[in-house]
């Protein structure tokens, strides 16, 4: 993980690398075809056009109704996507996928995830919580630390 | 920086009902283990095990005053659970395990 500046807001980035034994065009698939996408990642209506307006669709829940808010803003055939990501309280970051070919024929994939704000604003801080809350099914905690603002 | 490891203490800290119970309370105010043993029926030595656990993963504070120790809650212990990069670390994590495994899955 990293920590970048942008022109008018301190971000931080989520970066992770993996060394895939697969060839890109296979991992590709796996990153563009909603059929696929939501076997590991998250149903979706993703259609791999640069301004195409897309969502993922988790489970809903008491205090987000699962829905991230997308849209493509740059696709190179197996090398690069890049979409907005926003949803649940979470507005402005984006997520990057670049594949680049491996010698043995495989794929190292790199995901960035950027745009994370580090103010700490109360209204984005109880988001987070009920997020959080809600993976944990706490519902009644939430309740408690809301009053406690 | 957080980590997906300190969000996972803090998980498993409240995971116990009655952990979170004990937690919720104090969130109402400082108490000592008996104003805590009075309101809820689980033996004064569980609620210590459970104020131990809440400490230890950061989320409650202790303040001794002569022969009586109160505990209270320690706000910032939450952080690991309202941060939107822990989550998403935690969940990219996640997300790319079944990744591999349906890459693998596909070549069978």
């Amino acid at each position: 993980m990293t920590t970048q500046n942008d022109e008018t807001h301190e971000t931080q980035t989520i970066s992770m690398n993996f060394d895939l034994p697969h060839a890109p065009a296979k991992v590709w698939r796996c990153l563009t075809e909603p059929a696929l996408l939501a076997k590991w990642l998250m149903a979706t209506d993703l259609v791999p056009v640069v301004g195409n307006a897309f969502t993922f669709k988790a489970a809903a829940g008491p205090s987000w109704d699962g829905t991230v808010n997308c849209e493509i803003q740059e696709v190179e055939v197996e090398k690069r996507i890049r979409y907005s990501w926003g949803g649940g309280g979470l507005a402005g970051t984006v997520v990057t996928w670049t594949l680049t070919p491996t010698e043995n024929g495989g794929t190292l994939l790199h995901l960035e995830h950027s745009g994370f704000r580090q103010d700490k604003g109360q209204a984005r801080f109880f988001e987070g919580a009920k997020y959080g809350w809600q993976l944990m099914g706490g519902q009644r905690l939430f309740a408690t630390l809301a009053e406690l603002s | 920086m957080l980590s997906v490891h300190s969000q996972d203490a803090v998980f498993r800290a409240l995971a116990d009902p009655s952990r979170r119970a004990v937690f919720e309370q104090l969130t109402r105010g400082e108490s000592a283990v008996n104003d805590l043993t009075a309101r809820f029926s689980i033996s004064q030595p569980a609620v210590s095990q459970h104020l131990a656990a809440l400490r230890k993963a950061g989320l409650v504070l202790e303040r001794r005053e002569g022969r009586h120790v109160y505990y209270r809650v320690e706000p910032k212990g939450l952080r690991p659970l309202v941060d939107w990069l822990t989550h998403y670390q935690a969940f990219w994590t996640d997300r790319m395990e079944r990744l591999q495994a349906l890459l693998k899955e596909m070549d069978e």
